[in-house]
């Protein structure tokens, strides 16, 4: 890292080189003309600038130094010393010293001059002369200075003034010292005095008047000095000054600095003001006059300026003295360096040049068609490649130009960085806690425009860090961390986009809080917090507003000022990202195009018309088929590797019909800003390009949905979209849409099917959840295009097929043996198994949000359309059905069966495996479909040592006999399932008069789990729920044989409710 | 369409004075010039201060999501400039682009817009005596986009007031 002296280092160098270059001149003049006291003046000023802006850029030696030569000068000036050769000759050594100092920092290096021997050497030359010509002085002085005027006088600041002073500089006040300058010819000059007095009471506070304005006499007194402290600005001072008779006013700022570690007011330069002549232009100091009273006005600064300059010195010296045994002789060989030369120039000038030569890049490629059609029609070739080569070699003329311009608006962020010192160490303070800022990158270039902007978000977080992030020293070596906590700031070029990171070792974000505030504020439900990464949530700490409320927690307050960081850093075309990690620290990182004027931009169509997407926007491009898209309430969107993904028709935004048909792959490009995305379909994709910006404000105004305007190579005009409008505009869609989805998922089911059914999963966007449950129902409707339909019952089969793989022993059955079967077994059992996981999934999911919008049960019936009376009656031949059930197998086992009182529930399908019994064992189920008017699943369950036993039962064998579920124990648990569901099914077809009757049973032997998995397959559900009848047949001692189920569809069971009352009815 | 052209083939009308009694009437602002466009047999007049450059129709890009009567965008050596469509701005059918299609760019606090109209008929003289304030004589185009009607022997022209002509209740469109 190269040395710096911060933000004014170029200034300075820049200031010290000419300054240099005019002591050098009119010291040669100097030693032909010893008696010219202009020279002399000359030479005076210029190492008087230099000392101070020496010391204002913190090179203290240097300062040093041109305070001796000062004080050598001075003596020459005020006649006590001849201007001799060894003067001229120390003083050049100065000028050498001088010199190779500013070389070191122009080549970024720290200077480390022995400056020492000089400073000694001058003393001993001042000592010399000036005990020589001791006494003499005064009358010289006075004589120099133009007899009658009056000596400055010295303001006193004691330590109460000081404390005023400081005070009111933290209150953001200025403070300035006065120096007016009552004319000498001037009657009754306290009244003028008093008047210049009250004239700067009505600006602010005065602390000190020097002599006191009531000891002011007309005959010793013709200067009075002032010390202001006030909000006003200089002007406003300079015009209270400004009465009839003051001929000059002198006005320093006194502002707070730093001194030997210890915080000291600090004077900044003198600005003198004539009052006799015209206001702003007047600059004495090239005057005349003022050159003279120049060695008072130093000779009291060395006095005024804080206590003690001498100490100060010494402490300098012994400094000095130090860095000349560390670095010994090196100076000399330190080689030249090129003087720093730089323009000013303003920023609009820029601009504009930079706009030009965006046009001549753009004009320029006009040539390369016109090239193009050249050599289609002449015939002559090496004139059209002369033209070629002419062309490219504008061409390349042109680019660097651009690029070279491009860099003059780039500037070091370093000026930025070190602001930040001070507000550290001050908030370090504020807060009492401990840390250090560790500045890295400060060399790093970034467009003026966000060098400009950029200093309010970097307080902001560092703000933030400071207050929030960042433990007490207490707390920090209590979590064994060290107790200096690190603040770092660190600037980097990374690939087209600068990087400007703030850091710290605090205590990091608090993701629950901010998920619980998130959902406080009403920005998230749980589900949708559940759902998203971590770091969605982190951004939630950019919302306005967010975290103001709660002040208690750690987070509070990381949210202020928040939003102003991603807002203005999302202006300048950047992002923001956040790393943390709980007690470790944070991370901020601001990315920022490396400019701002051009950008490389994604150019898509709709039709014919040509619209840019910058591409710090764009995400990625991906082409989908109309079948992906699912629509909700007019919103579309499409399932995006497991995310939702909102999607915007270009065309419709800009009101274009989209050349698109339905069945083409329609190309969209996924944007993002800030957290969210969209996908923005359009007609083409037209490839990257780098586009100039223009805005379309400058001659019109800004127009929803468009950032700007660009001007493409044939000189036809593209507009650019502006993302994040368009992004606020479909994600407030989006949001209303969750909220809907919450509560509609329950209640709506049916319409959502229904537009489901358009969705497609499709095969290269992989869609977990790609609801199996849907695609029976869109069998029986409309069917995908692409691929052959997958119809419910073959659907259903392979769930059944895929019951039979997981445990080792057990093996399918298929009652409808005539399915034509082409797919392998592998795929078949690959695609149901997938299909199956799929569901689950979906099913926990939505068990999830079920469970998260409050009492499910309520929800339940409402969903499937039913009362709470609906399934009371159902209640009741449910249970005259299966007391039937229980004599036939009771009869059948010829045994005595106890039956348990059935049990009409309504419960998520997820949960119903655990209803029955234990999830990890393996089951047997035989399954029959009801079939006819009404519709459902007669399911008898049975554990697998049990379906043992009833098959030993059923065949009269010994008992635990059966080890294996051959041929014939199915067919007998089928037949036994078929007379006890029959029993059910003939019940409820006497209470309701419809005709249903039995389908052919399947068994399934798997775990719990996959066993009701099955028939909910089967089942072709299109609910989240299932009404379940459930009743356990108990042997004689309790033992639990099995449970029957009877699940209806909700359909049916509205059928047959209705059914059953009418019937009562007319009974 | 070259507008000094269009200042030497102006029609003498009005009063007949030397070419420097006139500049002298012009330069104290009593005799005010326009260039004059005519629409469905009215014919306008835009004060020539204003004008910046007329131009035969370019390739205009259009603007979604901005009023209707916003034609597009048009790129005026570099700089994207609007494009009024002045039938549609006046509530007039639409009317088909033919080769005397003008786009006057004209230039109201700093900014620059076109005009898009049938044509562009002359540049005109008038005295500010003979110009009255708007009047609601003129029927279809709202009061508000005009300045004043001069008269002219036997005919009338209504003068534009530009900067009403963009952004005039342009929110509510």
């Amino acid at each position: 890292m190269a040395f710096s002296l911060g933000e004014y280092q170029d200034i300075f160098l820049e200031e010290a080189d000419e300054q240099l270059q005019e002591l050098n001149q009119n010291l040669l003049e100097l030693e032909k003309n010893p008696e010219n006291l202009e020279i002399i003046n000359n030479i005076f000023r210029a190492a008087h600038s230099l000392k101070s802006s020496a010391a204002f850029v913190g090179l203290n030696e240097l300062s040093d130094l041109a305070h001796m030569m000062e004080n050598l000068l001075q003596g020459i000036r005020d006649g006590s010393m001849k201007v001799t050769s060894r003067i001229i000759d120390v003083i050049f050594k100065c000028f050498d010293e001088i010199h190779n100092i500013i070389d070191s920092i122009a080549s970024g290096e720290k200077p480390e001059q022995d400056l020492q021997w000089l400073i000694k050497d001058i003393k001993a030359i001042c000592e010399e002369t000036t005990s020589k010509s001791a006494g003499g002085k005064k009358a010289a002085e006075r004589e120099a200075t133009g007899g009658g005027r009056q000596e400055i006088p010295k303001a006193i600041i004691d330590a109460d003034t000081r404390k005023r002073i400081k005070d009111g500089i933290e209150r953001g006040q200025s403070c300035t010292e006065i120096t007016v300058f009552i004319d000498d010819k001037a009657q009754m000059k306290w009244v003028k005095a008093q008047l210049v007095v009250s004239n700067m009471e009505r600006l602010g506070e005065i602390l000190v008047t020097t002599p006191p304005i009531e000891d002011f006499s007309d005959d010793d007194n013709s200067i009075i000095k002032i010390i202001l402290l006030t909000e006003a600005a200089i002007d406003d001072v300079k015009r209270a000054a400004n009465i009839d008779l003051i001929t000059r006013v002198d006005m320093r700022s006194i502002g707070l600095g730093m001194k030997e570690g210890k915080q000291a007011l600090q004077f900044g330069d003198i600005e003198s003001f004539s009052m006799e002549h015209e206001f702003a232009s007047a600059e004495v100091p090239e005057e005349r006059s003022a050159a003279d009273e120049l060695k008072e006005l130093s000779a009291y600064e060395e006095d005024a300026a804080e206590e003690g300059a001498e100490d100060e010195e010494d402490v300098d010296l012994q400094e000095v003295e130090k860095i000349a045994v560390r670095t010994g002789d090196k100076a000399e060989e330190r080689k030249k360096v090129t003087a720093l030369k730089t323009v000013k120039v303003s920023i609009d000038k820029l601009d504009l040049l930079l706009n030009n030569v965006g046009e001549l890049v753009i004009a320029n490629s006009g040539f390369f068609k016109l090239y193009e059609e050249m050599r289609k029609i002449y015939e002559e070739k090496s004139l059209v490649n002369e033209f070629k080569s002419r062309m490219e070699q504008m061409s390349r003329i042109a680019k660097d130009l651009q690029s070279g311009i491009m860099k003059t608006r780039m500037v070091p962020i370093g000026q930025v960085f070190t602001r930040f010192r001070r507000l550290v160490r001050d908030l370090a303070k504020e807060y009492n806690k401990e840390m250090e800022l560790t500045i890295k990158g400060e060399d790093t270039e970034l467009d003026k425009k966000v060098i400009d902007s950029i200093g309010e978000p970097l307080l902001h977080l560092l703000r933030n860090a400071v207050d929030h992030g960042i433990e007490s020293a207490a707390e920090r070596k209590r979590l064994g961390k060290s107790e200096v906590a690190h603040i770092t700031m660190n600037a980097y070029q990374g690939g087209n986009q600068i990087f400007v990171e703030v850091s710290d070792d605090g205590r990091g974000l608090n993701i629950d809080q901010i998920k619980r505030k998130a959902v406080a504020m009403g920005l998230a439900t749980p589900e949708m917090i559940s759902a998203m990464d971590d770091q969605d949530i982190y951004n939630y700490i950019f919302v306005p507003g967010f975290s103001t409320a709660e002040k208690v927690t750690d987070i509070s307050g990381r949210g202020v000022g928040m939003n102003v960081v991603k807002e203005i850093v999302n202006e300048l075309n950047g992002n923001v990202a956040i790393e943390t990690e709980m007690g470790m620290g944070t991370r901020f990182v601001l990315a920022f195009p490396i400019t701002l004027a051009i950008i490389p931009a994604i150019m898509v169509k709709v039709r014919h018309e040509m619209y840019a997407i910058p591409l710090t926007d764009v995400i990625e491009t991906i082409k989908i088929s109309s079948a992906d898209i699912t629509t909700i309430e007019g919103h579309e969107v499409i399932n995006l590797r497991g995310e939702i993904l909102s999607l915007l028709r270009l065309s419709r935004f800009i009101k274009l019909d989209s050349v698109l048909g339905p069945d083409d792959k329609m190309p969209v490009v996924v944007v993002g800003f800030g957290n969210r995305k969209i996908g923005l379909i359009v007609d083409y994709l037209e490839g990257k390009q780098e586009i100039v910006i223009k805005s379309l404000e400058q001659n019109y105004k800004t127009v929803e949905g468009l950032a700007g305007a660009s001007i493409l190579g044939d000189g036809s005009i593209c507009l650019i979209l502006d993302i994040a409008s368009m992004i606020n505009k479909v994600i407030a869609e989006q949001d209303k849409l969750s909220k809907y989805d919450r509560t509609r998922i329950v209640e709506s089911d049916e319409a959502e099917v229904e537009e489901v059914e358009q969705e497609e999963a499709a095969p290269r966007t992989p869609t977990p959840g790609a609801a199996l449950r849907q695609a029976p129902v869109r069998a029986v409707t409309t069917g995908a295009k692409e691929e052959p339909p997958r119809a419910a019952p073959r659907i259903s089969e392979q769930a059944e097929k895929k019951a039979s793989p997981a445990p080792p022993r057990q093996r399918e059955t298929v009652s409808r043996a005539d399915e034509p079967e082409k797919q392998s077994d592998q795929q078949i059992e690959k695609r149901v198994h997938d299909t199956l996981d799929e569901f689950r999934s979906e099913l926990r999911e939505s068990i999830r949000s079920t469970a998260s919008t409050g009492e499910p049960s309520s929800h339940m019936i409402d969903a499937l359309d039913l009362t709470p009376r609906d399934l009371n009656e159902f209640q009741l031949i449910a249970n005259v059905g299966a007391a039937n059930a229980a004599e036939s197998l009771s009869k059948i086992l010829n045994k005595r069966i106890d039956l348990s009182i059935p049990e009409v529930i309504l419960m998520p399908l997820e949960q119903i495996p655990r209803h029955i019994g234990d999830i990890d064992s393996i089951y047997m189920g035989i399954m029959m479909p009801v079939l006819g008017d009404a519709r459902g699943t007669v399911l008898f369950i049975f554990q697998e040592k049990t379906g043992y036993e009833v098959i030993d039962l059923l065949y009269g064998t010994t008992i635990s006999r059966t080890k294996e579920l051959n041929e014939d124990g199915e067919s007998a648990l089928q037949e036994l399932t078929n007379i006890v569901g029959s029993s059910v099914i003939n019940i409820i077809a006497e209470k309701t008069g419809l005709v249903i009757r039995a389908g052919l049973p399947t068994i399934v032997h798997d775990y719990l789990q996959s066993v009701i998995d099955s028939i909910l397959v089967l089942h072709s559900l299109m609910n989240d729920y299932a009404i379940v009848m459930d009743t356990a047949f108990f042997f004689e001692n309790d033992r639990i044989i099995g449970n029957l189920l009877i699940l209806p569809e909700s359909d049916t069971l509205k059928i047959i409710v209705d059914r059953m009352r009418s019937h009562v009815g007319s009974n | 369409m070259d507008l000094n052209e269009l200042i030497n083939t102006r029609e003498q009308v009005a009063v007949q004075m030397t070419g420097e009694e006139e500049q002298v009437l012009i330069a104290e602002g009593s005799i005010i010039q326009l260039v004059s466009f005519v629409l469905e047999d009215v014919e306008y007049g835009v004060d020539i201060l204003a004008v910046h450059e007329i131009l035969r129709f370019p390739e205009i890009t259009r603007l979604p999501n901005t009023s209707d009567f916003i034609k597009g965008v048009i790129n005026l050596r570099g700089n994207v400039i609007p494009v009024v469509d002045v039938r549609k701005r006046f509530g007039f059918s639409q009317a088909k682009v033919t080769d005397l299609t003008r786009i006057i760019v004209i230039e109201t606090s700093d900014k620059l817009t076109g005009l898009m109209v049938d044509n562009v008929h002359q540049v005109v003289r008038i005295n500010r005596n003979n110009v009255d304030p708007p009047s609601e004589l003129i029927e279809g185009v709202s009061e508000e986009y005009i300045w004043g009607i001069g008269r002219l022997k036997d005919r009338l022209i209504v003068i534009l007031n530009l900067s009403n002509i963009l952004f005039l209740e342009e929110d509510k469109v």
